[in-house]
């Protein structure tokens, strides 16, 4: 495929692809941020471990299948009450008809009870789109994370 | 020590016996928490690596035990070695990243260059030092007694303490039982800094009936008793284990999106098995079938513990099978998966209560069962042997005759 600068429109709807995503988890809508993937999508998260030897080390990886049933579940689980925002920053898209390549940065912030706020986590954002029907989806969302050492887990996608 | 100041007058000492219940000021004070680094951190064998992750010749981990900076670097004849990692010069930090590969570790300050043995073969404007007395062969990097077991790479500060086999007693044996024939290797290391005492999350995954907390073994009923048989074995120097072979937690998991694992079993599991190993005092093995995790604890603060995850897999095993262990650790005890994320936010939110002093002392007394607290109170009794204070009144404040018949039966 040969990939290129999108048009100002294609490049609207892309971007609000990925904020959507990030609005999604702030307000723990949590399936209707499974609904911005395809059918056929693959969702992964990982850090490039300077402890060995900088591999790809996964800590999630589900198709859309196991995306939605891990959607379902999540108020079921014990989860951290403190409120996460996530932002989405230095978007770049290529696009090559149907489907589009997109890099981005994110931050997630988490602000506990009593109000204090904190730094979560960093990293960026590895996607491919696809359009069908007119609408554009996640094929594939590889999330990396700088941040190794993290505080209070959680059963959520952080992006 | 001088008994730490209190707002709140404790409440009524619990009608059981003291073996039974803990005095929460273990978790909390500042005075016995320093001391823990020094009577128990200082003398008994920290893990500090697994074997895969220095495999080849020059391969070197960082890692602090009791608050010391260490390197453990593999030598060229297979063995490892493992030192302070600090210069002997201007006792800056010789080795500043987390692993790697060296020919040599030199120093960033003034450059004092040492082989991976740790011998000094180097030093800036070495004519300078001509008539001081100065041999470079005082001044290799301070060593420490390091050993292995079962891939686990572990290290001693002291000279004193036993050799490692000994320190792990009856345990050794079981632990090597677990090794596959070509060897564990780690594909998975993250780490987290919880604000919880070490202890607190070493007793989380000591006893089972926490399980209640977790949603997915209530839905899927493998917190009912039946599913998991008793069988703890108490071993001395504080360690435990529970084999869980043949515990049945299979089928039902598909309900809730998680794999059943029949095949490329580890030794001594049976399909959907989990086992369970304790080592005194900040080492935590846990499998389940397929993968083995290592929980590492790394004592910060009263209040705040880095803990490190590793899951292994078998050494050299084809890419699929590699990649259906990672789904399964990921599933379940991972950083997103369903059970770790509540382990955390449970012991994160007991230490801040404990250290208000409110309420002094925390219940451990079920016996009799897979539930029981035996191992809590197991791994109690070498803790007050080797800190030479009991868990139930650190700070000796029972006069003698103070505690009732029955709270003294179990002592």
């Amino acid at each position: 495929m040969a990939f290129s600068r999108p048009s100002y429109e294609t490049r609207q709807a892309i971007e609000e692809i990925l904020l959507k995503a990030a609005t999604f988890l702030d307000e723990k809508r949590f399936l209707d941020w499974a609904d911005l993937f395809a059918d056929d999508a693959q969702y992964e998260m990982l850090f490039k471990s300077k402890e060995l030897r900088d591999i790809d080390d996964y800590v999630m990886q589900f198709n859309k299948e196991e995306l939605v049933s891990r959607m379902k579940l999540l108020p079921n689980y014990v989860i951290d009450t403190a409120k996460r925002l996530h932002a989405v920053s230095n978007i770049r898209i290529e696009v090559d008809e149907n489907n589009a390549a997109c890099t981005s940065r994110f931050t997630v912030y988490r602000t506990l009870e009593d109000g204090t706020t904190s730094l979560y986590a960093v990293g960026s954002n590895d996607d491919a789109l696809v359009q069908r029907a007119g609408q554009w989806f996640f094929l594939k969302r590889r999330v990396v994370l700088d941040t190794r050492k993290l505080e209070t887990h959680t059963h959520m996608p952080l992006q | 020590m001088e008994l730490p100041l209190e707002a709140v007058a404790p409440e009524k000492v619990p009608n059981l016996p003291p073996s039974h219940f803990v005095d929460t000021r273990i978790y909390t004070d500042a005075g016995i928490f320093a001391e823990e680094r020094v009577k128990i951190f200082a003398k008994v064998w920290n893990f500090v690596c697994h074997e895969s992750e220095i495999a080849s010749a020059g391969s070197f981990r960082t890692a602090t035990v009791a608050g010391y900076p260490l390197v453990v670097v593999r030598q060229n004849d297979g063995e490892i070695k493992a030192f302070y990692n600090i210069c002997r010069h201007r006792q800056a930090q010789v080795v500043r990243t987390c692993s790697g590969q060296a020919k040599s570790f030199q120093c960033f300050y003034h450059l004092w260059t040492y082989g991976i043995d740790g011998r000094l073969v180097g030093v800036t404007l070495p004519e300078g030092y001509a008539g001081t007395g100065f041999d470079k062969a005082d001044y290799g990097l301070r060593e420490v007694r390091v050993d292995q077991l079962a891939g686990m790479v572990f290290v001693c500060l002291s000279d004193e303490s036993e050799p490692l086999r000994e320190f792990l007693g009856e345990a050794a044996p079981v632990l090597e039982r677990y090794v596959p024939p070509d060897g564990f290797e780690v594909f998975h290391f993250h780490q987290a800094e919880i604000k919880t005492n070490w202890k607190l999350f070493f007793e989380n995954n000591s006893e089972r009936y926490h399980q209640a907390l977790h949603w997915v073994t209530r839905s899927t009923g493998t917190w009912g008793k039946t599913s998991l048989p008793d069988g703890w074995t108490f071993t001395r120097n504080g360690h435990n284990y529970k084999p869980f072979e043949g515990a049945r937690y299979g089928g039902v998991h598909a309900n809730v999106g998680l794999d059943e694992r029949r095949e490329h079993m580890l030794p001594g599991h049976k399909p959907n098995s989990t086992a369970s190993h304790h080592l005194f005092p900040d080492l935590l093995l846990v499998s389940q079938t397929t993968v083995l995790r290592i929980d590492h604890l790394i004592p910060l603060e009263p209040g705040r513990t880095l803990i490190e995850w590793r899951a292994l897999g078998v050494k050299g095993e084809d890419p699929a099978v590699r990649a259906k262990r990672i789904k399964h650790h990921n599933q379940y005890w991972g950083y997103g998966g369903v059970q770790l994320p509540e382990d955390i936010t449970a012991t994160e939110s007991q230490w801040p209560m404990m250290a208000t002093g409110a309420v002094r002392y925390s219940v451990i007394a079920r016996e009799g069962d897979t539930f029981s607290d035996e191992p809590l109170r197991h791994y109690y009794t070498e803790w007050s042997r080797r800190m030479a204070r009991s868990y139930w009144d650190p700070f000796g404040e029972f006069a003698a005759g103070e505690l009732s018949a029955r709270q003294i039966r179990k002592i």
